[in-house]
């Protein structure tokens, strides 16, 4: 979500109505007879909207289910969502008269201003990290992918080497590993002639591809730094025949690959890790929120 | 002599004969080829004979092989030489009587040819109908019950296509999918094919509505299976006493490069096809059916490589150009450089301006092709097929039809629009943009990676749009600046998906989609085409086995259909939340960048 | 050699948003049990009967134990509801359910000048707008005493009385203790002192000769003051108990502190004052007659004259002694005559002593109004003095808590003022002396003490007659605690 010029309609909207509300507050708080409280009249009515505003926010994640009946697209509800949230606090602020009130009332305040902070705090976010990450995540994957591809890079390491210096006991744990995952055994070439080097990149692959490829969340291997990586490669390059150069470059690739699937995880943990606040408060809120306005009534 | 290749055993019934190299030049097709060319590959052709009601091949199974069905004639000439070596073991009699039942009606074909050749090209059935209808002139009626009747007896097999149809509602029939269906009522089928012809292989089209036709003496069908190793796309049923020759690749290559061959299959094309290809454009929809035979005759196909130069700017304009298969691009040298003014694609024209202005050419145009792929992904490069309309002729339908002149002009006027023609601004000539075959796309799916926040609701709305809860957009693919290029079709200018599928599902839809249908065998000929991997091959459940008399289907490919049964915008672009996905017209989405 | 990656269904699982990845059950886990623990909290406390989680904030601290006894005071269901349909009923419920502990100590007093607000509160039948308890008691905010009301409280009407009252005969603007108050209404109307008793101030307040001729100085302490009694009056002897004290007594209200002991004569005048009508004590051996009405008095008079008649005859041998004619004794006269002749003189002399009283100057007119109006039985009808014992209609003084200031600071016009009609009230600026926002410093300081509302108009006037028999138990009030004494008692 970038907050460009196009949510200018719903900023002014919402700076309008929040202009009015405090002129309205004002003139309530400042009256003779009543006093600001939750049930008086205009109360009551600031009550309401904060609680359509809040409904409707909460709508969202209904919306995004039943996508093919066409009421509003998506992006007219996502902009709804997020400047009605935010205009929820004040309203609600001003339906309570700034004070907190008894326990459930105090619960649901405290909620409103942990979710509204977090959603603000959430699209600040988005606004900014989709754009770090186009720039520093080239090879980008889908998120939910991102297990098969690792195992992808593995397969493909493994062929790699596999087709140049042919397999041996050092490969031979990865090899049943590939195939326990895919169910057959990996691409393995039928006629195998020793190059130059090829025991000197096997162990390469076996001491460091290999447990990097493993574990590439472990930050400890000398291939999860770039620079650490490159010198790795351009010492190995050297040492071997010049017919397996290509396949080390594929592998210094395949490694660049596998760093920047990290980054992509952390920046996506990043876009979406604050939804666990955000969401799940929510469906307390929602709740709590009846429960206070029927019970707000009833006494 | 050149060396032969180990003989080949084709699998064997009863009835066949192999025949010697010189028998074989008996047939009309091999006229002109040398016995050498048919030493070196013995066995690879085999003379089989058919009984009426018996299956020559299914569709969907496995085929390498192509048949030509003999004519009387070609048998008559084969027994006679096979006679005189002292093998013949069949009457000659028969046979001779036979060629003479059919000479006369061949003649009276002929001769409808010359006269009226729209009525030489209708199927037998319409000619007694016809026949019927033209009473008042006897001579005509006369040779048209001839032709038919000669048309009849060479009718020898039956092609059919068997399109299974399954229940309404797949993809669940839970309680809660049933509840959902219920309440919204929301996934529906896509839209019925609207297209006339399914093409097979074979030398015609089946209607669509009846996918049944004739085969007759002289024809040959299975050629890309033969050449391609294509399951076979129908099924193909004798129904009169016939021989046919079953022939291997070699062989057919051989042919294909034999003039008398090329010129025999030729005929067929323009009697059978030529006239649905041109009825489909639409400059032509407005001809009558007389005509439009007559122009069918008089056109030149053309087919040019990719990367060809069609005509040079500047060069003398002779003809006009209808693109039938492919793509063609249209550049203008200027002061600033070479720039594009445009791509055209199937149906449209190129060389009218100059044509019509009576100028030499005002651009380049070359033909194209989709990226080529690399490695697994090589593709079969694509071909591009123009008609080419000379200048009589095209003079000719333009005075003879004002309707078609005014189109013509008024496509001309459109053309050279100051924002349309030379002058305008135009997208240079990226390569890179040409390399991702970005300008194919009408409705090029982009995903603004500076807006999206990898949220997946896209994927999951295209998934709940179809009934069988399959994505056909994936968020991979290229990037093209700061917009990602998914894995979704396209709706390419020059759909190339669709050329190869041994079952012929699929196909355009009503609203220009592209559309595969239930009875996609899973060959991943279509997914494999694709230069975009918009096409997938989903595995299927066990319990949604293709029934019916194909083989057993273990995939089935899917492809994006733009949401054409909904009302609106395609379910990915109106489920992103962020306003990061849309779906453009690459041509003019594109056409405003300069550099 | 570029790396050919295949073909996309190869590399990609297509079916990856079904399974979803890792953190979404877990989210959707926390959703749902986020929304049960919210339910859950609620329902708990609701199941026990406990609805302390929906109050709108803390109790007062005088109602804590009612805190998770909502019904106790929400008698009514869906009252806020009701009120947003214009419904009082729920408001009027529960104002009886304060006055259902409270109802005694508010007090119900339909001649209070601060009738319109309580009798609106608790009188249903009432014509007036309706206040209700909470208008200005508002509970659930927080541990304050529920009794303080501020002064916003007051004037959020006070401020503009004509918004709420079509009409009004109070000051229609008032916004607190400043130039807004009006001053004291008797004072405002310049209405005279209405007690039918003459007394001058100022004479009383200059050096007197007393009784046993020493010069006296009267202080104000000697007649008036405020709080129980403790030093004796000075010129009073209260020992003598006269029932027309006791009447005046039963009409006012003990006030204790707040207001000045009314005054007596038995306590404030007697010493100096006395009803002297025989100085030689012979008829009359009190030398003077009691302070009570002129019936008693005649009934003291003639007690006393028939006595000294019975115990002097030659006083009415002298008296009826006819001119140059013989002398008598009452003993040579029938019982009869003799006893005609005391009562004649008896007659005679109360009529000359009840002349002494009531028309010379010396007695009763010295201080009591009375016209030549006689009534049936020849008395003159007194009015009763009805000295007034409070002067503001809606407000109370305390002068007790001012006992430290010398009287005349504020009571400044005492020294000069001769006529019982005199007003001696201290205008309303004596008052802002004091209780005025602080100003100033030093020397120029003024003001400081509180000018809250409450302090002089208190609202709720103490109740009268008996006070009504309690009722409640203790478990009526906390709730679920047993009365002591029995076994069960249920821990908190």
């Amino acid at each position: 979500m970038k907050l460009d010029s196009s949510h200018r309609p719903w900023l002014i909207g919402t700076v309008v109505t929040i202009a009015l509300a405090g002129v309205v507050y004002a003139i309530h708080a400042a009256s003779a007879i009543e006093c600001p409280r939750g049930d008086s009249a205009v109360g009551l009515v600031f009550g309401v909207l904060a609680a359509a505003c809040l409904l409707f926010a909460w709508l969202l994640s209904a919306r995004k289910r039943v996508l093919l009946l066409r009421v509003g697209t998506l992006t007219w509800w996502m902009r709804g969502h997020l400047w009605l949230g935010f205009l929820a606090l004040p309203l609600a602020l001003f339906h309570g008269a700034f004070a907190f009130g008894g326990p459930l009332t105090t619960v649901l305040m405290v909620l409103l201003i942990v979710i509204v902070v977090s959603g603000i705090l959430g699209a600040a976010l988005q606004h900014a990290l989709p754009g770090v990450m186009t720039a520093q995540v080239p090879r980008e994957h889908t998120y939910e992918q991102l297990d098969r591809m690792r195992w992808n890079l593995r397969q493909e390491a493994y062929e790699l080497v596999v087709a140049a210096c042919g397999p041996g006991v050092e490969t031979e744990a990865e090899r049943a590993a590939l195939e326990a995952f895919a169910g057959h055994p990996p691409h393995e070439p039928k006629k195998i002639t020793t190059v130059e080097g090829h025991q000197t990149l096997k162990e390469a692959y076996t001491l460091r591809v290999v447990p990097y490829l493993r574990g590439i969340e472990n930050g400890a291997s000398p291939l999860a730094d770039s620079t650490q990586a490159v010198m790795f490669f351009d010492d190995l390059r050297p040492r071997l025949g010049p017919s397996l150069h290509p396949v080390a470059s594929d592998l210094a690739d395949i490694c660049d690959e596998a760093r920047q699937m990290v980054r992509q995880s952390r920046l996506h943990l990043w876009l979406h890790g604050w939804l666990w606040i955000h969401v799940p408060l929510s469906m307390a809120l929602i709740v709590l929120m009846f429960v206070h306005a029927i019970m707000a009534l009833y006494y | 002599m050149a060396k032969a290749m180990l003989p080949v055993d084709l699998p064997s019934r009863p009835g066949d004969e192999s025949l010697s190299s010189e028998e074989l030049l008996k047939i009309s097709i091999f006229d002109g080829l040398k016995v050498a060319n048919l030493e070196r590959y013995p066995g690879a052709v085999v003379l089989r004979r058919y009984r009426p009601g018996e299956v020559v091949c299914r569709q969907g199974d496995a085929g390498w092989t192509a048949f030509y069905i003999l004519k009387t004639e070609d048998l008559l000439a084969l027994r006679e030489a096979q006679a005189a070596a002292g093998r013949s073991a069949e009457s000659l009699a028969d046979i001779r009587a036979r060629a003479e039942q059919l000479h006369a009606g061949t003649l009276a074909a002929k001769t409808l040819t010359e006269s009226h050749p729209h009525l030489a090209a209708m199927d037998t059935h319409a000619k007694h109908r016809k026949a019927d209808e033209v009473s008042s002139d006897p001579e005509l009626a006369k040779l048209l019950r001839a032709a038919a009747e000669a048309e009849a007896l060479r009718a020898k097999a039956v092609v059919s296509l068997a399109i299974p149809s399954r229940s309404a509602a797949r993809g669940g029939s839970g309680f809660w999918a049933r509840t959902m269906h219920g309440l919204f009522g929301l996934r529906r089928r896509e839209a019925r094919p609207s297209q006339r012809y399914i093409p097979i292989d074979g030398p015609v089209d089946l209607e669509a509505e009846n996918p049944v036709a004739v085969l007759h003496e002289g024809e040959l069908f299975g050629e890309m299976s033969c050449i391609n190793r294509y399951p076979r796309s129908a099924t193909v049923r004798v129904t009169a006493e016939c021989y046919m020759i079953e022939m291997l690749r070699n062989i057919l290559e051989l042919l294909q490069k034999n003039k008398a061959f090329n010129e025999q299959m030729n005929t067929i094309y323009r009697r059978r096809v030529l006239n649905s290809h041109l009825r489909s454009l639409p400059i032509f929809n407005e001809v009558n059916e007389e005509f439009l035979h007559q122009l069918a005759q008089r056109v030149q196909l053309v087919e040019k490589q990719p990367g060809e130069v069609i005509f040079e700017q500047g060069a003398p304009s002779d003809c006009l150009y209808v693109i039938r298969i492919g793509m063609v691009k249209v550049t203008q040298k200027g002061p600033g450089g070479e720039r594009v003014l445009a791509y055209r694609a199937r149906g449209e024209y190129v060389g009218e301006i100059g044509l019509m202005r009576d100028e030499p050419r005002m651009a380049t145009c070359v033909a194209l092709d989709h990226p080529e792929g690399e490695g697994e992904k090589k593709r079969r490069a694509g071909r591009v097929e123009l008609i080419r309309v000379d200048r009589d002729d095209f003079f000719d339908v333009v005075n003879r039809f004002p309707d078609i002149r005014a189109k013509v002009e008024a496509v001309i006027a459109e053309r050279l629009r100051p924002d349309e023609g030379p002058a305008a601004p135009r997208t240079t000539l990226s390569s890179r943009f040409d390399d991702l075959g970005l300008m194919q796309g009408q409705k090029l799916m982009l995903i603004d990676l500076d807006r999206c926040t990898r949220c997946d609701e896209c994927v999951r709305a295209c998934a709940a749009t179809h009934v069988d809860g399959k994505t056909r957009l994936l968020r991979e693919g290229p990037r093209f600046g700061h917009y990602l290029v998914p894995a979704s079709c396209r709706q390419c200018l020059d759909p190339v998906c669709m050329i190869g599928c041994p079952v012929g599902s699929i196909h355009k839809g009503g609203n220009g989609q592209i559309v595969i249908e239930d009875w996609c065998i899973g060959c991943e000929i279509c997914a494999k085409q694709c230069p975009y991997e918009a096409i997938n091959m989903h595995p299927l459940a066990a319990g949604d086995k293709a029934e019916g008399e194909t083989v057993d289907v273990s995939q089935q490919a899917a492809v994006c259909d733009q949401c054409s049964s909904l009302n609106g915008v395609a379910s990915c672009v109106y489920a992103c939340p962020h306003d990061a996905a849309i779906r453009v017209d690459a041509r003019s989405f594109f056409a405003g960048i300069q550099t | 050699m570029a790396r050919d990656p295949g073909f996309i269904w190869h590399r990609v699982k297509l079916d990856y948003f079904r399974r979803r990845p890792p953190f979404r059950p877990v989210k959707f886990g926390l959703c749902i049990g986020c929304a049960l623990l919210a339910a859950v909290w609620v329902t708990a406390g609701a199941i026990r009967s406990d609805h302390s989680a929906f109050s709108s904030g803390a109790m007062s601290a005088g109602h804590r134990m009612l805190a998770d006894q909502c019904h106790k005071c929400h008698t009514e269901a869906w009252h806020s509801l009701r009120d947003v349909f214009g419904s009082s009923e729920a408001d009027q419920a529960m104002n009886r359910a304060c006055l259902t502990c409270h109802g005694a100590s508010i007090g119900h007093d339909p001649s209070s000048a601060v009738a319109f607000h309580q009798a609106s509160g608790v009188d249903q039948s009432s014509p007036e707008p309706w206040v209700g308890c909470a208008s200005c008691h508002a509970e659930h905010e927080g541990p304050q005493r529920l009794s303080a009301v501020a002064d916003a409280t007051c004037i959020r009407c006070h401020e503009n009385l004509t918004e709420s009252l079509k009409t009004t005969p109070f000051h229609a603007q008032i916004s607190g203790f400043d130039e807004s108050h009006p001053e004291i209404r008797v004072l405002a109307r310049r209405e005279p002192d209405q007690a039918k008793i003459a007394l001058n101030h100022r004479l009383h307040l200059s050096p007197l000769r007393g009784r046993d001729g020493s010069m006296i100085q009267m202080s104000c302490a000697d007649c008036h003051r405020a709080g129980p009694a403790s030093a004796p009056w000075p010129y009073g002897t209260p020992t003598r108990h006269e029932s027309i004290d006791s009447l005046a007594a039963h009409s006012e209200p003990t006030l204790q502190s707040a207001y000045m002991t009314p005054i007596r004569y038995s306590l404030h005048c007697q010493a100096c004052h006395e009803l002297t009508v025989d100085r030689s004590g012979e008829r009359i051996p009190e030398r003077s007659v009691p302070h009570e009405t002129p019936r008693t008095i005649r009934t003291f008079l003639r007690g006393r004259l028939t006595e000294f008649a019975a115990n002097h005859p030659e006083a009415i041998e002298a008296a009826e002694k006819p001119p140059g004619g013989a002398r008598f004794t009452l003993r040579e006269l029938p019982p009869k005559e003799a006893d005609r002749l005391r009562t004649e003189w008896v007659n005679e002399q109360v009529g000359l002593f009840e002349r002494l009283i009531y028309i010379d100057g010396k007695t009763c007119t010295k201080c009591h109004e009375y016209g030549a109006n006689r009534d049936a039985d020849g008395l003159p009808v007194i009015a009763p003095p009805e000295i007034p014992y409070r002067w503001f209609a809606h407000a109370s003084f305390d002068h007790e808590r001012h006992r430290t200031i010398d009287c005349l600071e504020c009571h400044a016009t005492v020294g000069s003022s001769t006529a019982t009609t005199d007003v001696l009230l201290p205008g309303i600026e004596t008052c802002r002396a004091c209780h005025a926002p602080r100003t100033g410093r030093g020397e120029s300081a003024a003001g400081g003490v509180s000018t809250e509302c409450a302090l002089c108009h208190t609202f709720h006037r103490p109740p009268t007659g008996n006070i009504e028999q309690p009722t409640r138990s203790i478990r009526d009030l906390i709730g679920h605690v047993a009365p002591i004494g029995t076994k069960a008692t249920v821990s908190r």
